[in-house]
């Protein structure tokens, strides 16, 4: 089955889902209320969104000279810098890597970028077991399943589920579905495998580029096990990421962790100069940090749309919009779901995603929530634009819009094609009426449509016009 | 309260003077911008808007030769036909004074992405500046161009305002409506859970994905039916279609009506 | 797919890939788009801080309360004192820590216990590990910690992690810390702002303290006379 009817199917399926729909609801309504929390400890939430989008424009902007930056100040601390055009170079060099040291077991931290070019399945095809280390993509890696949510990955999944896996796999009293217990269960599993791995992986928040130094932010704390244990530690991350100044995070931060999950900050927010330096205990002997490209070069091509790049992964407009909501993450089948996974996976992906622009209202909660104030619905409207004059839709939408463009440009020619409808329409015969051979199916399936009216307002205009001596307008019940 | 937005209608409802409203300005002139939609489907809300504005004492004029401002064919990625229809638009429209529309999402067409859709074309682009910032949505124009709140309409029954996406995030329009309402008499405005919610019409996404826009305006619809409220009014004819299309295969008794239709009735 | 990889891997020329990717986007930039740089350091302006001094320490102290770090104030190193043995009494199995004098001093009853930084990395079989820190952050309630203080794993690995710090490191907000902890990396190879102990709410959004870190976070912050 190609994406689009694929997506098509899961989303009709996810809408259908009572208990999925309460699952999201409730995690959301969690969220909602500390992320507005959140927002008012800024002194001004629109100010700090306007310098954020201020500060990523230079960023993006000069991406060029800040990656050239930031490679030349972290390389003279003894990092290596690669450059990954694509997925498939990327994973080339991890690849290479590991072989290099022999690596048998690599332990992760959460990156969507891993899940971009694949990383797992690319480790464990080479007999190399990855774990993932974050809890939430812990239990989706357990479930064989990809994360559903880029900040919250276990986002559909209710804490029985967890604890059936958990008693399944790890082999954890059935009855006990605590959170702590389960969590306690999660961490003392992973523990061993952290003390042995030969490789850590990990993704980045963010490069800075004047002091040459990688952040990384999370919560639970195994980012930082995989960047202090293990003797190699690779950064996996994409070419936009960079801020130009150290001083930005006082803003990124914050911003950040707000718009994720409604935390001041969050609980660990670490900075990488280097390896580990001589006169240190611990740490990787080697960092070696992949900057990747795939396709992001070319979406910075485009004027219009080089904004997606600004995106910091918060998740903020995955959680506003209705659609996620409804249709959930799997449904997607796309590395980044929901807005900015409908809007930047046409363009780095191709054509065979198209049909996500078109899966969106375009309501522009998710603008309203952006942190950088992406513009998220434009782009998705731009996105349809590439597609179309691609002549990529399909015929009968072509059709249609000929037909409508063909009729909207001489006045009397819309009036009599309105007329000929609406006589259509109204003589719609019970035979049609309800099945696929009904033109009025698509809509009427799923709500009732309203009666054509017997003259349209241009009409009764006219009438009303022409003088008192004209029929009184017919009601339309 | 501001006496001068007060208007007459309440002492007089039958003599309406523009001129006692504001002193300093005189009636504007008109022009219906009834889209496409509304002409053909739902032309009794055009009829609302006519009997609402003159009996605020507007003269109005419906330019004949108006069809679709292009919104189909811009949403649908489109954009040379969306731009062929904008021509057509900015020729018809061209120097009118006021242009006044019963939906905020073809307002937004013509406020909000016309000067995109006109970029590389100087003439067009100065012509879309000249037009477009005369494009008024119908609760904005009363409320902040005729600068009348209270229509002396009544309506004794409880009600509440969807905000149409459109409405709300592209012409920053929350207040207006609401603002128009509070002065019905009789009225009681009710703020439902999520109004801002959208109602999953979007256009050519409530056909290719039906299930999932019925599904987000089943929400709309519950929210509506545990507020109680016997009509829900918004200033965008097509989310009256979706939420009333749902509404009306529910045993439910919660209708849909257009701010303009609700103002005329109450003034009848 | 994995010996293809590994063929592959021939094929991606480091050299050559970086050219690729800049020159990608340098031609991508072309005409260079408007973007000034934008005013550095504009936090303290949008995010409502404290003034210096009482009301820092305050600040610092209620979101401490809210991140959920155990902050013990002592006033003189006899306090300390106690103020640690109560907590490490019922802490069973070793200590790590970093190796510095005052540190050596405070932990010179459990001598046999720890490990110092100097003689070694710090394992999992480590019950509390001790560090002091770089700077707190009145702002966020944050502790900042660098590879100087006694390694990476230290402050993560247990269970528990015990900070002792002054009030007069304290600085007002997140802004003024990080201006001040850019040339830290000339003798540290990594630094983690620290906001209350090791957390996780991938669980039906509710909060689990001690995911993968510290389930406890202590601060001895001696206020200076
Ligand atoms: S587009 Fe904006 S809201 Fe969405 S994930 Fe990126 S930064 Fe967050």
């Amino acid at each position: 089955m190609n994406p689009a009817s694929r997506f098509a199917r899961a989303a009709a399926s996810a809408a259908g889902d009572a208990e999925l729909a309460a699952i999201l609801r409730r995690n959301l309504a969690t969220y909602d209320q500390a992320v507005a929390a959140g927002r008012g400890r800024f002194l001004d939430w629109e100010a700090a969104r306007r310098r954020a989008q201020a500060v990523k424009r230079d960023a993006i902007a000069h991406l060029d000279r800040y990656l050239e930056e930031f490679e030349r100040r972290i390389t003279a601390r003894g990092a290596v810098v690669h450059w990954a055009a694509d997925a498939a170079a990327a994973r080339a060099v991890i690849l290479a890597l590991a072989a290099r040291h022999g690596v048998r077991q690599v332990v992760k931290s959460k990156s969507m970028v891993s899940e971009e070019i694949h990383l797992r399945e690319a480790f464990e095809q080479a007999g190399i077991a990855a774990l993932e280390t974050d809890l939430g993509e812990y239990i989706v890696q357990l479930r064989n399943e990809p994360p559903y949510h880029i900040v919250t990955p276990a986002m559909h999944l209710r804490r029985e589920h967890i604890a059936a896996l958990f008693h399944q796999r790890l082999g954890t009293p059935a009855s006990e579905t605590s959170p702590e217990a389960l969590v306690r269960a999660a961490r003392r599993e992973m523990r061993q495998r952290f003390v042995s791995a030969g490789m850590g992986v990990t993704g980045a928040n963010f490069l800075i580029a004047d002091h040459g130094l990688v952040a990384i932010t999370e919560n639970e704390g195994n980012a930082r096990l995989c960047y202090s244990l293990p003797p190699v530690q690779v950064v996996l991350t994409g070419i936009e990421k960079l801020l130009p100044r150290l001083d930005d995070l006082a803003l990124f931060w914050p911003l950040l962790a707000t718009a994720g999950t409604g935390q001041p900050i969050t609980c660990y927010s670490s900075l990488l100069g280097g390896p580990r330096r001589e006169n240190e205990p611990d740490g990787p002997r080697e960092l070696h940090i992949v900057l990747l490209d795939n396709g992001r070069s070319r979406v910075l091509a485009d004027a219009a749309q080089r904004e997606l790049l600004h995106c910091i992964r918060c998740g903020a407009c995955l959680n506003a919009c209705p659609v996620f909501q409804t249709v959930g993450g799997h449904a997607y089948a796309t590395t980044y779901p929901g807005p900015i996974g409908a809007a930047l996976t046409p363009l780095l992906r191709g054509p065979a995603y198209d049909h996500l622009a078109y899966a969106t209202s375009l309501c522009g909660a998710c603008a309203e929530v952006c942190p950088v104030r992406i513009e998220i619905h434009h782009q998705l409207l731009r996105d349809r634009g590439h597609a179309a004059a691609a002549r990529r839709r399909g015929w009968s939408e072509r059709l249609e819009i000929a037909a409508l463009a063909w009729a909207a440009a001489r006045p009397r020619r819309f009036e009599r094609a309105g007329r000929w409808a609406r006589a259509l329409l109204r003589r719609r015969p019970d035979a049609v009426d309800g099945t696929r051979l009904d033109l009025l199916r698509p809509w009427t399936r799923y709500r009732q449509a309203p009666p054509p009216p017997p003259q349209a307002f241009r009409e009764w205009w006219r009438r009303r016009a022409a003088g008192p001596a004209a029929p009184p307008p017919e009601k339309n019940a | 309260m501001d006496r001068r937005r007060r208007s007459p209608l309440r002492r007089n409802p039958r003599l309406v003077l523009w001129t006692s409203v504001n002193d300093a300005t005189r009636a504007p002139e008109v022009a219906l911008f009834i889209p496409c939609f509304v002409d053909q489907v739902t032309p009794e809300i055009g009829r609302d808007l006519v009997s609402v504005l003159e009996r605020l004492g507007c003269r109005l004029r419906f330019p004949e030769g108006q069809t679709c401002c292009g919104q189909p064919a811009f949403n649908a990625g489109y954009r040379s036909q969306a731009r062929a229809m904008m021509r057509h638009f900015l020729d018809v429209f061209d120097g009118a004074e006021a242009i006044v529309c019963p939906s905020g999402s073809c307002t937004a067409m013509a406020r909000r992405f016309y000067a995109e859709l006109a970029a590389g074309e100087a003439k067009l682009e100065e012509q879309a500046r000249q037009v477009c910032p005369r494009v008024y949505e119908f609760s904005e124009f009363v409320v902040r161009r005729l600068g009348v709140v209270d229509l002396g309409a009544k309506f004794p029954h409880r009600v509440a305002v969807h905000d149409g996406c459109h409405m709300l995030r592209e012409l920053r329009l929350k207040q207006e409506p609401r603002e128009l309402l509070r002065r019905v008499e009789g009225l009681e405005l009710v703020e439902i859970e999520d109004a801002e919610r959208c109602c999953g019409f979007g256009g050519s996404f409530s056909i290719a994905y039906g299930m999932v826009s019925e599904a987000m305006a089943a929400r709309k619809a519950d929210a509506l039916e545990a507020s109680g409220v016997e009509y829900v009014a918004a200033c965008d004819p097509s989310c009256l279609l979706q939420i009333g299309g749902v509404l009306a295969r529910r045993p439910g008794r919660v209708r849909t009506l257009h701010l303009a239709s609700l103002l005329a009735r109450g003034l009848e | 797919m994995s010996r293809r990889e590994y063929e592959t891997r021939a094929a991606v020329h480091p050299a050559r890939e970086r050219e690729r990717v800049l020159d990608a986007i340098r031609a991508a930039l072309r005409p260079r788009p408007e973007a000034p740089a934008a005013a550095a350091a504009p936090a303290d302006a949008l995010c409502a801080l404290p003034a210096p001094g009482d009301a820092a320490l305050r600040r610092f102290l209620a979101e401490c309360a809210a991140n959920c770090t155990e902050v013990i104030l002592v006033r003189s190193p006899a306090e300390a004192d106690t103020a640690l043995a109560q907590i490490l009494a019922p802490v069973e199995g070793g200590f790590y820590a970093q190796d510095a004098p005052e540190l050596r001093r405070l932990l010179a009853p459990w001598a046999g216990r720890t490990l110092w930084s100097n003689a070694g990395a710090c394992d999992a079989e480590r019950a509390a590990g001790l560090t002091l820190a770089e700077a707190l952050i009145a702002q966020t309630g944050s502790i900042v910690v660098s590879a100087a203080c006694g390694g990476r794993a230290g402050s993560v690995l247990p269970d528990l992690h015990i900070v002792v710090a002054r009030a007069s490191q304290l600085a007002p907000s997140l802004a003024a810390t990080l201006s001040a902890l850019g040339p830290a990396f000339e003798r540290a190879s990594m630094a983690c702002v620290i906001t209350g102990p090791s957390r996780t709410a991938d669980i039906e959004k509710l909060l689990v303290l001690g995911a993968h870190g510290p389930r406890r976070l202590v601060l001895l912050l001696r206020l200076d006379a």
